[in-house]
């Protein structure tokens, strides 16, 4: 059998409107990972398609007021971001650190690079007037809203602890870790602590992922998001 | 005002280059909102399709758009931003739910054998990887039969979600196309293993 070439989900609609005979078209509506991939793709662009009991009235709003907060309103003060800028570098010095460190294909580079940049432009954007800050369900929330985190730290049974500065009003955190394309590799909810310990086992099973993973830190009151802390590159302490 | 009427009725490209040239400025920040909000109810529609629940479908939602926006950066302008906004979303949606078994379901899966009960074809099947499955799906399955199954096994997609999706007109949806392929399948690894 020769080895399926499937279709990247980027390239299928421009597939999709080559003639009925050529190939890839063939291709794309006889396999059934493409098929059923692409099947999914028209039917999220398919707006008039709602599913029964979803509540478009209130997502609507509360989205729009959500992703409003974060991006527009989100502006930072002058005189915070000039505090800010002066840690942007010692993030870029990591990255590059990091990099040299590790023998990571080019793309994945340009991406740990493109994320790293994000992240700073994350916390140099981030909400620092807390007035402005809300969260998904308009609650305002007092206080410095964005967990600050720390090197990790190794402890001497081969665990790691993973710190960060506490949020005022939250209740719990959540710690996410992903891959350079932002999927997730794991994520823990520690109560009101503000760390995580990874026992080496854990820590063993983040390193088995070998490719440059990322961290970042969500503070929550009840199921609301009140803070979330720029996404930081994750060494295990003593791997690198 | 008139500016952002203008905004609204930009192109998603165009609203696209100028949140990256000018990521940190108003109207940077202006243009990454609108071109994410344009989106937002077919994110929360998709998510509601996994989860069936508004609060969790909001959270999810919140979650991709979140994301969308820190990595608009790594978007290549390649495909539409709605095609890259889906690929988030999906990804999103199959770290968030557990994938089903080929042949043991949930209580949605009425069809499926009990786990209890020993069942070599079981195993066998998942044991196999996708190419393998892709393979001997090919081969016994009629293509509706085909699509069903793989929605529901590697997309992790619920039923009622994948009778939409394939837009299936009978009664009872996907789940009867399901269980016809299921039986299918078994049948053909019994004949396999004789
Ligand atoms: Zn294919």
């Amino acid at each position: 059998m020769t080895k399926r070439e499937c279709i990247d989900i980027a390239e299928m609609q421009d597939v999709f409107e080559l003639p009925r005979s050529h190939p890839r078209r063939r291709h794309l509506e006889e396999c059934p990972r493409c098929a059923s991939l692409f099947a999914s793709l028209r039917s999220f662009s398919d707006t008039s398609d709602e599913p029964a009991g979803a509540d478009f009235e209130d997502a609507d709003r509360r989205l729009s007021e959500a992703v409003e907060n974060r991006i527009v309103r989100a502006t930072s003060a002058r005189a915070d971001r000039a505090s800010v800028q002066e840690s942007a570098p010692s993030a870029i010095a990591r990255v590059f650190e990091y990099l040299q460190r590790s023998p990571l294909r080019p793309i994945t580079a340009v991406a740990v690079l493109a994320i790293a940049l994000l992240g700073i432009r994350m916390i140099v954007n981030a909400p620092h007037e807390p007035s402005r800050t809300r969260t998904l369900r308009g609650e305002t929330a007092p206080g410095k809203q964005q967990p600050v985190l720390e090197s990790p730290r190794l402890l001497t049974d081969g665990g790691t602890r993973l710190s960060w500065r506490p949020v005022e009003r939250a209740q719990s955190y959540r710690v996410v870790f992903y891959r350079a394309d932002m999927s997730e590799v794991a994520r823990w909810e520690t109560g009101p602590e503000s760390n995580l310990l990874l026992n080496a086992a854990k820590v063993e099973a983040l390193a088995e992922a070998r490719e440059p993973l990322f961290w970042g830190v969500t503070a929550l009151r009840g199921r609301d998001e009140i803070g979330r802390s720029p996404i930081r590159v994750f060494t295990v302490p003593g791997k690198s | 005002m008139a500016e952002r009427r203008d905004i609204i009725m930009e192109p998603d490209e165009s609203l696209l280059r100028r949140a990256l040239q000018d990521p940190e400025g108003n109207r940077g920040r202006r243009a990454a909102s609108v071109l994410l909000s344009r989106y937002q109810r077919q994110v929360y529609a998709w998510c509601f399709r996994y989860v069936q629940d508004h609060e969790r479908a909001l959270e999810m939602a919140q979650e991709v758009l979140a994301r969308a926006y820190v990595k608009l950066g790594l978007f290549s302008g390649r495909s539409k931003f709605g095609t890259w906004l889906f690929a988030v979303t999906r990804s999103y949606c199959l770290n968030e739910v557990e994938r089903p078994r080929l042949l043991v379901g949930s209580p949605e899966d009425p069809d499926c054998l009990s786990s209890d009960r020993p069942d070599p074809e079981r195993v066998l099947l998942e044991r196999l990887d996708e190419e393998a499955v892709l393979e001997l799906i090919e081969k016994h399955l009629d293509p509706v039969e085909q699509k069903a199954l793989w929605l529901r096994s590697f997309e992790r997609m619920p039923v009622e979600t994948i009778t939409r999706v394939l837009r299936i007109e009978n009664p009872s949806g996907a789940r009867a196309v399901l269980q016809r392929a299921r039986r299918k399948l078994r049948t053909a690894l019994e004949a396999r293993r004789q």
